[in-house]
């Protein structure tokens, strides 16, 4: 195995890489029910989806602007806040997102199955 | 907070026009909720140290701000690659002999002046030469990237127009025939014209040469002959690569090494033109052998340059793959 394999730099970026894929759905998912964005990326956290804000409030601006999210300005602890919730194209997209993410899973799965029988069958073999 | 409002400020002035006062709100918030639940936690209101550690935690304003622009770049991943590699062939192949034929005429025009100061002068203004064609290969391909949307150049593509694929390891039949046609004619050439030390003698120029002469006759010839055996040795054994390198870079540098000789040999006895009086003809031959001395340095140059290229060869065929090179040495010696 090579050093660079190792390094936890480049876990890093692939835990990264694999995370920002997901990271569209759970913020789809988070916003069935009403939240600002600073309650939304501490939902987030706590379910160990970390986020920073110079990802979160662009991507939550971009969702806006497709159509999948809707935003009104509202005061709260006297504060001005912008509250997000899931639109019905968002809840649609969502539904599909999530069959398409339970699809991959599945594929890795039995991918994973598979060559652990044939990892199985090549122990057997060489005993 | 004063600190917050310098914060968001510097944001501003990098955010996209029609959305500035709705994205800065918005941040604005996230900032007051953050430290408003660390004051919580805390059970005190932040220092300035720890409010200065928050805003430097969320990164510097330009690229807080750029994140809510679109993407944009003037060359992208696409065009990059091909980008750096086109960069590439510009410095070598039209920045580097721009500095070298400016300092060879440098030199001719003024042999007076250290060839030293010659060449920092050269590479003096190699870097114009350089900026130029950088700035025109960046717009040729920041036109390329903004018409890709339009011209949808890598998607018209066809697979039957790919290059055929090439043995590496085996020398082009075409490559020695090339050799022969032209090296063949070539040696005759020289030993009908160079088996002399009169080369030219004529109505209106006679140019004489000293008897060392010869020694770079049979010299050039042995070289010539010798890629020509090779030439014909190479349409036997298209897979002697290697050993072909090999003797690419003898028979360069034996040839540079000549070169570098005739140049400090004072190779030239006598010059005579109708007119040329003796002091005139003197004197030429003194501007002759000065030129021929400064031009030494260049020579060594080019013949090192020469040099690296034929050894860059000899490592490349070397290492694209032992059992390729084992296969050549084979095929040589069966």
């Amino acid at each position: 195995m090579s050093e660079t394999t190792n390094t936890p730099d480049l876990f890093e970026n692939l835990r990264l890489e694999l995370r920002r894929g997901s990271l569209v759905l759970a913020v789809l998912a988070a916003l069935r029910s009403e939240r600002y964005g600073y309650t939304l990326r501490k939902t987030l956290t706590d379910h160990g989806l970390e986020i920073d804000e110079n990802t979160l409030y662009p991507l939550l601006r971009r969702l806006e602007s497709q159509g999948l999210l809707a935003s009104v300005w509202r005061e709260e602890n006297k504060r001005n806040k912008r509250f997000y919730r899931l639109s019905a194209a968002g809840e649609q997209m969502l539904g599909r997102l999530l069959v398409e993410s339970e699809t991959i899973q599945a594929s890795l799965k039995e991918i994973l199955k598979e060559q652990h029988q044939v990892a199985e069958e090549q122990d057997h073999g060489t005993d | 907070m004063e600190l917050i409002e310098r914060y968001l400020k510097a944001i501003e002035f990098w955010l996209p026009g029609g959305e500035k006062q709705d994205i800065l709100a918005e941040i604005s918030e996230d900032i007051y909720s953050q430290i408003e639940e660390r004051e919580t936690a805390l059970g005190r209101a932040l220092t300035h140290v720890e409010l200065e550690a928050l805003l430097k935690q969320r990164g510097r304003p330009m690229l807080v701000a750029n994140r809510y622009r679109p993407q944009r770049s003037l060359i992208g991943p696409d065009w990059f690659p091909t980008y750096i590699f086109v960069l590439k062939i510009v410095g070598f192949c039209y920045v580097l002999p721009w500095v070298a034929i400016y300092f060879v005429i440098r030199r001719i025009e003024h042999p007076e002046i250290h060839w030293a100061l010659t060449m920092l002068r050269s590479l003096g203004t190699a870097w114009e030469v350089a900026f130029f064609s950088a700035a025109a290969v960046t717009v040729i391909f920041g036109c390329l990237q903004f018409t890709e949307a339009k011209s949808h150049f890598f998607e018209n593509w066809n697979p039957r127009e790919l290059p055929a694929v090439r043995d590496a390891f085996k020398i082009r039949r075409f490559d020695s025939i090339v050799e022969i046609v032209v090296g063949v004619p070539f040696v005759l050439w020289w030993i009908g014209f160079a088996y002399t030390l009169t080369p030219f003698s004529g109505q209106y120029f006679k140019l004489t040469l000293n008897a060392i002469w010869f020694d770079f006759f049979w010299g050039y010839l042995a070289i010539g002959s010798g890629n020509i055996v090779l030439a014909i040795l190479n349409l036997r054994r298209p897979y002697w690569s290697l050993p072909r390198a090999a003797c690419k870079l003898a028979g360069d540098l034996a040839g540079g090494v000549f070169m570098c000789w005739l140049l400090k040999a004072n190779v030239v006895a006598s010059i005579w033109m109708p007119g040329l009086d003796t002091a005139k003809a003197a004197a030429f031959m003194r501007w002759l052998q000065i030129v021929m001395a400064q031009s030494f340095p260049v020579a060594v140059i080019l013949v090192t340059i020469i040099a690296v290229v034929d050894a860059f060869r000899i490592f490349r065929v070397s290492r694209k793959g032992g059992a390729g090179v084992a296969n050549g040495l084979a095929s040589a010696v069966r």
